[in-house]
């Protein structure tokens, strides 16, 4: 029964919440997905709000930690995407959320860890990294090319992001990642039954999983490597878009790339299970 | 004349009266504890502990009311004898160590109730919270030190928290959210 209620609360609700809007969203402006830009973007985020909500229950305003704060950069992400605007708004505004995100993120890091040079180097390189990544996967997001591709790839790295998360002595943030690995996998059934989504879920997905790595990065137990790995990873959608497979099917371009990313994954995953496994037989921790 | 005689009054009155202040101490690490338990599935206490207790009291035996006590903790001082456990315990689940190094209390009020037992009214911060709690404390013992007559004092107090009013929500279906603490506190005087 604990297992159904966990899975419920992680998965199903927020699955739930997702599928909802991204079918009812188009259908109440009468469109079709495809033809609404923001509807991937603010389902995606209410799924995963739906998701921190039904795990933690709602944040405090102000927030107390980090993932209190990620709640509010990944709702007004949402909000952000659905604003009326040109092609410049969205990329500006989710800028703007990336930043913020940083700096709340790393706020205890400045506060107890690091001097201000250490701290300056790493908001530089991850802003960098993280609004790089998204003008990437957006360029990349164009139906014939890497488009397809892009939701299965990040519903997996969702995946094998809470498998890092849980191993790192943090369930909440695994929970959370799982939450949005089922959202994003949600969005990709949608783009393949009905219309391709627009990229605007790019934004708020780069924010939720690079939010909750950054957390398992600095205030768990996930590893540096595992954290680059991570980061690292979506470029596989790259692949999609390479000559060898260009013309092949969506599905064998989807086998392809979630193939590379866990390939990619796979040396931190299964140091992260070595060492998770390594504890003596006496010493069986369950919470 | 007259003022002269005054003066010699007051100074001896001075010298005859008692006089009362409060007694400065500092927390014994070694000699103090932080013991809590938590209930786990409905079934069974679970205990555990935080090392490294610091802080200083400063105790008017006469004059309760001009007492104070700061007590300090790390949050990754906690200790349940099971690694895997501490660091689930100092992940951002719980404690979130890094996010909230710091642990402390600090008295706002002190008031005696009975020979011995005082209520300390204070602010506990935890987990970036700051509550004010009372608590109902004993004043277990003094003495002196055997090796240089310092003073030695001893304070002992149960409370029981919820969790969830510091911001730790999470697992309160598996892990109680009243939490019971003892805090036993070993004030000594050090040397100079």
């Amino acid at each position: 029964m604990f297992v159904l209620k966990v899975l419920a609360v992680t998965i199903l609700g927020p699955s739930l919440v997702c599928a909802g809007l991204a079918l009812a969203i188009p259908r109440l402006v009468g469109r079709s997905f495809s033809d609404v830009p923001w509807a991937s973007g603010v389902a995606l985020a209410a799924g995963y709000l739906t998701g921190h909500a039904l795990i933690f229950g709602f944040p405090s305003l102000p927030p107390t930690d980090t993932v209190q704060w990620l709640f509010l950069a990944v709702g007004l992400g949402g909000l952000l995407l659905a604003l009326p605007g040109g092609p410049r708004w969205p990329r500006v505004g989710i800028l703007v959320v990336f930043a913020g995100l940083l700096t709340v993120t790393l706020k205890p890091m400045f506060e107890y860890h690091w001097t201000a040079r250490e701290g300056l180097i790493w908001s530089v390189v991850l802003l960098v990294w993280l609004f790089g990544l998204d003008l990437f996967l957006v360029r990349l997001s164009h139906p014939d090319g890497a488009g397809p591709v892009l939701l299965p790839l990040f519903a997996a790295l969702g995946g094998l992001g809470a498998a890092l998360l849980g191993l790192s002595a943090t369930t909440s943030l695994a929970q959370l990642a799982g939450s949005a690995g089922s959202c994003l996998l949600v969005l990709a059934l949608v783009s393949r039954l009905r219309s391709p989504a627009q990229p605007s879920w790019i934004g708020v997905g780069l924010t939720i999983l690079g939010g909750l790595a950054l957390n398992g990065l600095f205030y768990a137990q996930l590893s540096g490597w595992s954290a680059a790995s991570l980061g690292a990873a979506p470029l596989a959608a790259a692949l999609a878009s390479w000559r060898p497979f260009r013309d092949r099917s969506v599905l064998f371009r989807v086998a392809v790339v979630v193939l590379f990313a866990v390939l990619i994954l796979l040396p931190c995953l299964s140091l992260e299970v070595r060492d998770f496994l390594a504890t003596p037989e006496y010493d069986p921790y369950e919470y | 004349m007259r003022t002269r005689a005054f003066s010699l009054v007051f100074a001896l009155l001075l010298l005859v009266a008692p006089v009362s202040a409060a007694q400065n101490f500092t927390v014994d690490t070694v000699h103090s504890s932080v013991v809590f338990k938590v209930k786990r599935l409905g079934v069974v206490n679970v205990y555990g502990r935080f090392n490294g207790l610091k802080g200083s009291i400063a105790f008017d035996a006469d004059n309760p009311a001009a007492s104070s006590v700061q007590l300090e903790l790390q949050a990754e001082a906690v200790d349940t004898n099971n690694e895997r456990r501490d660091n689930h315990l100092r992940s951002p689940d719980f404690f979130n160590a890094a996010q909230f190094p710091v642990i402390n209390f600090k008295s706002t009020q002190v008031k005696k109730i009975s020979d011995n037992s005082y209520e300390v009214t204070g602010d506990l911060s935890l987990h970036g919270v700051t509550k004010s709690m009372v608590l109902k404390v004993d004043n277990v013992g003094s003495g002196t030190n055997p090796r240089n007559g310092s003073p030695l004092i001893g304070f002992e107090t149960k409370f029981v928290l919820k969790r969830s009013e510091f911001g730790m929500t999470y697992m309160t279906d598996a892990l109680s959210d009243d939490v019971e603490i003892i805090i036993a506190v070993h004030g000594v005087v050090p040397a100079s």
